[in-house]
């Protein structure tokens, strides 16, 4: 890049050091998300990056409904909608035969759909520019070097062009990806497992009639005996992810000579293409043991890292700031530190769920040994005739969130339910009868959703009545029956007979002010 | 060869231990390690699907790796 999006900030030549009460680290969807979330909740944020500018290639893709929703209460997620190609169905193909398909939101009344296909800087841009608006001060080419935690903060040294300074940080978010430098300078161990395959991954403009599904072949023609992935791209733009085996030689197969005779033979040799970016991967699946580290917070790749097989990498680092920015603003507002622990608790559950659903994937996609290659190949050569065996192709599982279900967060239910959200689930979007949507109905701290139930007010508390329509099935609601919803759109408790008393203790609890065990 | 509704109902005969014994031999009839194991995998799948309760297919997985080999 030729130009510098560096700008000298008043801090580098402050003494004493300059204070914020919240710096977050990364530039990527994750760190911005947060800065943008916390932003919204009042808190100034500093961004310090070492970038100088979006990220290149179309990197993380495929953004789900979950995070769309994030990013709908963030002020971005409609234009995204309308600047991606929207997607719910894959198919996945043994040879040029279809063994399986899946629909992701096979129902209506969903404001957002099941996937966008967005490229990661587009994502960044439109977040910047929304931080940016809520004035979150964001330093470019602003690398850390260097970290000191005490019980009230962090003290951060910067490098810069202008070379280094230090500031005082009350809180650190850490989002600097998966080669943190905050995760090195506090020398924490990142350990898991390393899948032992390459992968060729391109963008390639070309015009082509494609529809817009997820399309994985096992074995095709055109790539014998490896696997590839087709994902439509905005603006005739598409990512194909080619596996090429663990002897192959990455610098070699970086090479766009070496590249384009592969793409040839997938697209056709009628089918002009241009290469636009491409990359050759490895991957592995691991985390952090903690996710807090006192009054340092990690967040997104910096914290876990998973095989791209599902989208479970940027959803689940931007499903990270959700949980964390409404718990750290009620902190930071006095509430009790332990809400932050509930965090950790929360997020490595979750992580734990991507990583074995992208390991499962993984064994599925590049199987190691005689024994998993057969089951594999069993597997396909049963499921283009026997519906029982398709279930068992796993080309991705793709990214859901997670459920918190052990989340001390939680008060367990009043009354029988026999379906609706549990509570630690997030809650089913719907259409309320006003034309709006239910999500886009939630305030921004916690929400009791009243069925038919006449509540007084509960001060801190955003009641809203949900008139009968599809919301009351999916919440398995009756008449009397109510939600408290957090401010990450989960369910903190539910109850058949609610009263005033029942609301405050659970949100009592939801805020950390209560010692709770697992319900 | 036609065949009355009489006879499609009769009941065959059950096939004897020796009979299944034979078969699974067979199957595997000038295969080669690769092959069979391929084999043998459609054929855990086909089993698991027709005993249709995954409990009892993950309780015969237990059992089978209980006794050293």
């Amino acid at each position: 890049m030729l130009t510098t999006l560096y700008r000298p900030s008043v801090d580098q030549t402050a003494s004493p050091p300059a204070h914020h009460p919240v710096v977050v680290i990364g530039s990527g969807p994750v760190g911005l998300a947060a800065a943008v979330d916390l932003a919204l909740r009042g808190l100034p944020v500093v961004v310090l990056t070492a970038a100088n500018g979006y990220s290149e290639g179309s990197r993380a893709l495929c953004w789900a409904k979950r995070t769309l929703e994030i990013l709908t209460r963030l002020g971005v997620g409609q234009e995204l909608v309308a600047d991606g190609v929207t997607w719910q169905l894959g198919k996945v193909f043994r040879g040029d035969r279809q063994v399986y398909s899946f629909d992701l939101l096979p129902e209506g009344g969903h404001q957002h759909p099941a996937f966008i296909n967005l490229q990661q800087y587009a994502v960044e841009a439109a977040l910047h520019r929304q931080a940016v608006a809520l004035g979150v001060d964001i330093r470019w080419q602003s690398r850390v070097s260097d970290a000191r935690t005490a019980d009230d903060g962090v003290t951060l040294t910067i490098e810069t062009p202008d070379g280094p300074y230090t500031l005082h940080a009350a809180w650190v978010i850490a989002c600097d990806g998966a080669r943190s430098s905050l995760r090195r300078l506090l020398g924490l161990e990142f350990q898991g497992r390393v899948f032992e395959d390459r992968f060729l991954i391109a963008d390639v403009r070309m015009d082509a009639a494609f529809p817009t599904e997820r399309w994985f072949w096992f074995d095709p023609p055109f790539h014998p005996g490896q696997s590839a992935l087709l994902h439509r791209q905005p603006d005739n733009v598409w990512r194909i992810d080619l596996q090429l085996g663990w002897d192959a030689d990455p610098e070699v197969e970086r090479q766009p000579e070496r590249i384009k005779p592969r793409l040839a033979a997938m697209l056709g040799p009628d089918r002009p293409f241009e290469l636009v970016w491409a990359s050759v991967y490895t991957f592995q699946c691991r985390r952090l043991e903690r996710f807090r580290h006192g009054r340092v917070i990690f967040a997104g790749d910096s914290a876990h890292q998973v095989s791209p097989f599902g989208a479970r990498g940027a959803n689940s680092g931007i499903q990270d700031t959700d949980n964390l920015a409404w718990k750290l603003a009620a902190v930071i507002a006095g509430a009790p530190d332990r809400l932050l622990d509930s965090y950790e608790q929360e997020r490595i559950a979750a992580a734990d769920e991507n990583i074995l659903n992208s390991t499962r994937s993984t064994d599925f996609i590049s199987p190691k040994g005689v024994w998993a290659n057969a089951l594999r190949n069993a597997v396909l050569d049963l499921a283009a005739d026997h519906a029982f065996a398709r279930p068992f192709v796993n080309s991705g599982r793709l990214s859901l969130p997670s459920r918190y279900q052990t989340s001390p967060l939680s008060t367990p239910d009043e009354g029988v339910f026999a379906g609706g959200p549990p509570p630690g689930a997030p809650i089913p979007d719907a259409p309320l009868d006003d034309g709006a949507w239910l999500l886009a109905a939630l305030g921004s701290g916690f929400t009791l959703l009243a069925f038919a139930a006449d509540l007084p007010e509960v001060q801190g508390v955003t009641a809203l009545a949900v008139a009968p329509g599809v919301a009351w099935a999916r919440f398995d609601a009756k008449p009397g029956t109510a939600y408290l919803i957090r401010p990450d759109g989960h369910v903190a408790a539910r109850s058949r007979t609610p009263t005033p008393a029942w609301v405050a203790a659970a949100v009592s609890r939801a805020m950390g002010q209560t010692e709770s065990h697992h319900p | 060869m036609t065949t009355t509704p009489q006879e499609d109902a009769a009941p065959s005969p059950t096939p004897s231990p020796d009979d299944l014994y034979a078969a699974l031999i067979a199957l595997h009839h000038e295969r080669s390690v690769e092959e069979s194991l391929r084999l043998n995998a459609r054929l855990i799948l086909l089993l698991a699907d027709a005993v249709g309760d995954p409990a009892r297919v993950l309780e015969a997985i237990r059992q089978a790796g209980e006794q050293p080999v």
